[in-house]
């Protein structure tokens, strides 16, 4: 399987009914060389094992908030702390950002770096509001002394939420750099190679916040 | 601005806590004394400090690897002499500096021995066995590295300022939670582990991506050395069992630094859930470090035969069984937890289970000498001690798979022995083993076979003296962690253990000598062929030691040991035609984020907040400032690359 | 290497018990049913692994030899590396012996459970445990007294105790009596056991807890029924076993002293209470439980009903 990347000459630049062929495979085809898409194809799959392994992380966060559930002691229950309308509202502003940073990818793969960097703030921007509403609900939270401290069913909670929250916070960073290097370097192909990643990040995310909603705000308030 | 940093956490309290410290900062201060009168700054800088190339990076990890063994074989030997000493009245460890010293052996052989001796000789081996230029991801690679030190950094300092944890190898919580354990012992521990934790799974990642991505053309899976095989198996464990670590010391360093509850006993926290998530990981780490040490057996026994290995499918799926199947035993570390006799009984057979397949591989083993041509090399030496003194350690183990048996011998001597007997003869022979075996791949230089033999008899005399008795110990009933020996009928079989450990500690020291024997006299036992065992993997096909792009063409593998094949028919392999070589250029940043991360973790312990911060910032801007780097590769001058074919070309054998 | 060639465990048996008094090896010298059927199980499982494990290292040893390449030998074949009858071999003996060892573990996992009363339908004696640091306090709500470091129970009668500790993790353990099995708090676990003839018996925390575990031990007295009863009528008024009198005798034993007992201490004098105040065991549990109710212990048949 390497024969075939590793066959074609390192560093030459793809002409013709080639790169034709090879566009329609990858839109990055046409920027880069061989060698340079060779790269890119390993580090897409290291980020994705890397996604596996984070993913583990969070199948542990919520195995682990599963167990907790039983331990709210004298501390207030889901059914008192979570609000729906709140949650809802944030799944909103997650998913659409994630159909936003699909328009960033798209914009960007295509060439348009104008539209490309508005989509970029769009997403950034409903990925702000997704904080702004997450910490808000923790502020008041704290407020009514149901922080992490006051159980083992909140311990859990803010480790589940709170972990995602700081993915999501790491997720603007990489948008925030992504966002100079399409001003300082341009639509390049390690730079279109980066925002792949940073794309699969942010999706992942997303995926995540829907086990989240379903599997502590529901059964939350229903309880 | 210092936090808890007082001067009473310096070690002037107790002759024998300052003696540790002492020690530790003499024998830094000697390093960097000696670096300096040789003048071998500028020659470090360029070759290691700043390397991304993963030869280097393999010696460095073992050299941490060996560093440790030291400081954790010295932490044994003091538990050996406590115990003999305490069993006739006279133990010499005071306060909690026995518990301190046990917690301190557990945790830095498996994390900061054992890890990084694997991560080493992996990192050395791996990509010469796949005929690549390096692994996927160089400069990650140098970073796992680095934080590795800074976490081994972290445990070293911790015997010069403050404590360390008191709470075992496992930290079981309540004890290891706040309110009974308020010092920086357990912090030390929390963020050595956390900080080593990141750094294996970035290793992993690296390690599944070279393997799926830069094998040799022609090398399908069921082409791959044994080694590889297992080096992929280890990773995938890697992979799927360290998240469990990495949150559970998280969550306890949260209960320590917030106060919340996850593991405490009141307030609804749930205790068993870190004995649980320990274990998830806990179990698979063994795997994960005796998978690669399998991996060195196969390829030992097979090039010293003469022969390919014995059954090479049924290894594969031998490893590919104990991979899938070591992550579904960890309940068998607490079996007296109180579960169903069904859940415990299920986890008992599968625990067994494991042994088919190892049992498979040891008769494939034997199977491979089986009609060959044995040479005892030293590294044979380790390979068959590994096998004799392994099937017994299997044999404890399977022991303690049933349930029954496990409720008399769990927490006792008898564990500890079974254990060692998995982790010494398992683990630490086959990385000797693959040490000695691929030390003149690294330096061009055979290693002095006397002395390594000797080194081998140390190790396996010493080794089943110390630990034999162990097992009657247990069996005695004496619970393992204990200080002061209440029962004096134990004496004897103490001072044999005793003496087991003064055998080990020659074995520990003829090694050390070996290696100054053999730099002495390396002139004399120099490698020209970059071939000198007759080996049969891709390596011993390039020069030793070989050059930094380590294959000036790439080989096209065709079969299994594709190159002894190629020796044995008296052709030549085929390569790739020769083209420019790319490599990645050396950068200083992997090791400032692993002395960050070394103060990040220092900074937590001791609550310097503003170090913490400022920690922080630099690894985080090094971060964003790597990513924009776009080319961080050179060309080799073509020159150079030719020089390469050309020296190997003139080589005996005609291997190039 | 010679000392190696030998079975496994056998041999460390062998050497240990040589010049080993019945007190020093508890466990090979085992009492009641619980501990003489592990002991069966031990020494079979040994012995079957034996059965393999010998002929593994002999002939690893002496294949090695043989094909050493000195000797020379003229059956070198370096395309050696598949045979149906050898392969077929290796993987049926592990398979054999793991399933062998697989069924056995199963049978005596459910015969074994450490929840499971002995005796079928009489109601064990009950006797409930707290682990505390670094000391254990037994209470025996029958007669409603209580002691510290010091295990005394009837023979010939099934016993049962509950445990729970307060607040470390901690493993009772008497050799060749009663396996280990944990204490936790906020939690109940149950040992069972039955002994035939009244005996002595050191017991211990076997699970570390922080430096003073080791001196969290403690000596069971088994004594005949009738000696048993009149103990208990005896403890109720402060008089003590023969040769191994409490130290101290308080009069009764309630949340309010429990309280300054909990307090971490070394190496406590053998304790007695003349009176328990009646919940105290499940009040103890409730400390970390809020919401724990308990349920009361199953006969044996109850138990097999049950399952």
């Amino acid at each position: 399987m390497t024969g075939a990347t590793t066959g074609a000459k390192p560093g030459a630049t793809l002409r013709g009914a080639e790169l034709r062929a090879a566009v329609a495979e990858n839109p990055m085809a046409g920027l880069g060389t061989a060698t340079s898409h060779r790269v890119h194809s390993e580090r897409a799959l290291g980020f994705w094992v890397y996604l596996m392994s984070d993913a583990i992380i969070f199948a542990v966060l919520f195995s682990n908030y599963g167990v907790l559930t039983f331990g709210v002691a004298d501390g207030p229950t889901a059914h008192e702390l979570f609000s729906l309308s709140r949650a809802a509202q944030e799944t909103a502003l997650l998913l659409l950002s994630s159909l936003t940073f699909g328009l960033v990818s798209y914009s960007a793969l295509s060439g348009q770096k104008g539209r490309a960097m508005f989509w970029l703030i769009v997403t950034m921007v409903l990925g702000a509001g997704f904080l702004a509403l997450e910490l808000s609900e923790f502020r008041e939270m704290f407020a009514r002394g149901a922080g992490p401290q006051a159980s083992g069913f909140l311990s859990g909670f803010f480790a589940l939420v709170g972990t995602h929250g700081l993915h999501v916070a790491v997720g603007m960073i990489m948008m925030a750099v992504m966002g100079v290097q399409f001003v300082v370097k341009g639509l390049t192909e390690p730079v279109l190679s980066r925002l792949y990643r940073v794309g699969l990040f942010w999706h992942f995310l997303d995926l995540v916040w829907i086990g989240i909603f379903s599997f502590v705000y529901l059964p939350g308030v229903l309880s | 601005m210092l936090g808890r940093l007082t001067y009473d956490s310096l070690p002037f309290y107790s002759i024998i806590a300052f003696g540790g410290a002492a020690i530790t900062v003499g024998a830094g201060l000697a390093v960097i004394g000696l670096i300096t009168w040789f003048r071998l700054w500028g020659w470090l800088w360029k070759n290691y400090l700043t390397t991304l190339d993963h030869k280097r990076i393999g010696i460095m990890y073992i050299v941490v690897a060996l560093v440790m063994l030291v400081r954790g074989f010295i932490d044994a030997l003091m538990m050996r002499g406590q115990q003999m000493a305490s069993a006739s009245g006279h133990g010499f460890l005071e306060g909690d500096h026995f518990q301190q010293v046990f917690s301190a052996h557990g945790t830095i052989m498996i994390f900061f021995m054992a890890t990084p001796f694997m991560a080493g000789l992996v990192n050395f081996v791996l990509p010469l066995q796949l005929g690549a230029r390096d692994v996927a991801f160089p400069f990650m690679n140098a970073l796992s590295f680095w934080l590795t030190a800074g976490a081994a950094g972290l445990v070293l300092i911790s015997l010069v300022i403050g404590v360390f944890s008191t709470a075992g190898w496992v930290g079981y919580p309540p004890y290891s939670g706040v309110e009974r354990n308020p010092g920086v012992g357990v912090d030390y521990w929390v963020w050595a582990l956390f900080i080593s934790g990141f750094a294996t799974t970035m290793t992993g990642i690296n390690f599944v991506v070279t393997i799926l991505k830069h094998r040799a053309p022609g090398m399908a899976y069921m082409r791959m050395p044994i080694f590889v095989w297992t080096v992929l198996c280890s990773s995938l464990i890697i992979l799927i069992a360290f998240p469990a670590l990495t949150v559970a010391v998280a969550l306890l360093g949260l209960d320590r630094l917030f106060l919340t509850h996850f593991f405490t006993a009141d307030h609804g926290g749930n205790l068993m859930n870190f004995t649980n998530l320990f274990w998830m990981w806990g179990h698979p780490e063994v795997y994960l470090l005796v998978l690669p040490a399998f991996g060195v057996f196969s390829e030992v026994v097979a090039t010293f035969s003469g022969k390919k290995i014995y059954g090479y499918s049924a290894m594969v799926k031998a490893t590919v069984i104990i991979m899938f199947v070591s992550m579904l035993v960890w309940l068998h570390h607490f079996f007296t937890m109180g579960a169903s006799a069904t859940v415990n009984a299920v986890f008992g057979i599968a625990t067994m289970i494991i042994g088919v397949p190892t049992g498979l591989k040891i008769f494939n083993w034997m199977f491979t000498m089986y009609r060959g041509r044995v040479r005892f090399h030293v590294s044979m030496y380790w390979t068959l001690g590994f096998m004799v003194l392994f099937v017994i350690g299997g044999a404890t183990g399977v022991m303690h798979a049933i349930v029954p048996v496990d409720y008399n011998t769990h927490n006792t001597a008898f564990l500890v022995a079974h254990f060692h007997n998995m982790l010494v003869p398992g683990v630490l022979f086959g990385y000797v083993a693959g040490y000695m075996y691929w030390f003149p791949k690294a330096f061009g230089f055979t290693l002095n076979q006397k002395w390594g033999i000797r080194a081998f008899w140390g190790w396996a005399i010493g080794f089943t003296l110390a630990f034999m008795p162990l097992y009657a110990l247990g069996l005695m009933g004496l619970p393992r962690r204990t200080a002061n020996i209440y029962d004096p009928s134990f004496l004897p079989l103490l001072i044999v253990a005793f003496i087991g450990a003064l055998c080990v500690l020659f074995g520990i020291v003829a090694l050390l000598v070996q290696l100054y024997v053999s730099v002495r006299d390396r002139a004399q036992n120099r490698d020209l062929t970059g071939d000198p065992w007759d080996g049969r993997s891709l390596e011993w096909s390039i020069p030793s030691p070989p050059p930094a792009f380590n294959f000036a063409r790439i080989p096209i593998v065709d079969q299994l040991d594709a190159f002894a094949e190629a020796k044995r028919a008296g052709r030549k392999l085929q390569y790739e035609p020769a083209g420019p070589v790319d490599l990645p250029v050396p950068t200083i940043v992997p090791m400032v984020m692993g002395v960050s991360a070394f103060l990040l973790g220092f900074a937590a312990i001791w609550y310097m907040w503003w170090l913490f911060v400022l920690s922080f910032l630099v690894m985080l801007g090094a971060m964003i400032g790597r990513s924009f780097v776009d080319h961080n590769e050179f060309r080799v001058p073509q020159r150079e690359v030719e020089a390469g074919l050309r020296t190997a070309a003139g080589r005996a054998g005609g291997v190039q | 290497m010679r000392e190696i060639r030998r079975g496994p465990v056998v041999g460390t048996i062998l050497v240990a018990t040589s010049g080993c008094s019945r007190a020093s090896m508890p466990m090979l010298n085992p009492e009641g049913y619980v501990g003489r059927s592990e002991f069966e199980l031990l020494v079979i499982t040994t012995a079957i692994m034996a059965l393999v494990l010998v002929p593994v290292i002999i002939g690893t040893l002496w294949i090695a030899w043989r094909y050493r390449s000195s000797a020379g030998r003229a059956d070198y074949d370096p395309d050696f590396t598949d045979s149906k009858l050898i392969s077929g071999v290796t993987i049926f003996v592990p398979l054999i012996t793991i399933a062998a060892l697989g069924t056995m573990t199963w049978i005596y996992t459910h015969r074994l459970d450490p929840y499971r009363p002995l005796g079928t339908t009489e109601r064990p004696y009950e006797i409930q445990a707290v682990s505390l640091d670094y000391k254990w306090l037994f209470i025996y709500p029958e007669a409603g007294i209580a002691t510290v470091n010091q295990l005394v129970a009837p023979s010939g009668q099934p016993v049962t105790i509950r445990l729970t500790s307060d607040p470390m993790m901690t493993s009772i353990f008497i050799p060749g009596l009663i396996s280990q099995i944990y204490a936790m708090p906020g939690m109940e676990t149950r040992a069972n056991f039955l002994a035939e003839n009244p005996e002595q018996r050191d017991g211990a925390n076997a699970m570390y807890s922080g430096p003073g575990f080791e001196n969290q031990r403690f000596v069971t007295h088994i004594l005949a029924p009738e000696d048993f009863a009149a103990w208990t009528k005896g403890a109720a008024e402060g008089k003590s076993l023969e040769g191994a009198e409490a130290a101290k005798v308080e009069e009764r034993l309630d949340m309010a002293y429990y309280k300054k007992l909990v307090v971490r201490s070394d190496g406590d004098p053998i304790t007695y209470f003349k009176s328990v105040s009646p919940d105290l065991f499940q009040d103890i549990v409730r400390l970390y439980m809020p919401q724990y109710h308990m349920s009361s212990l199953p006969t044996g048949a109850e138990y097999m009903g049950a399952n």
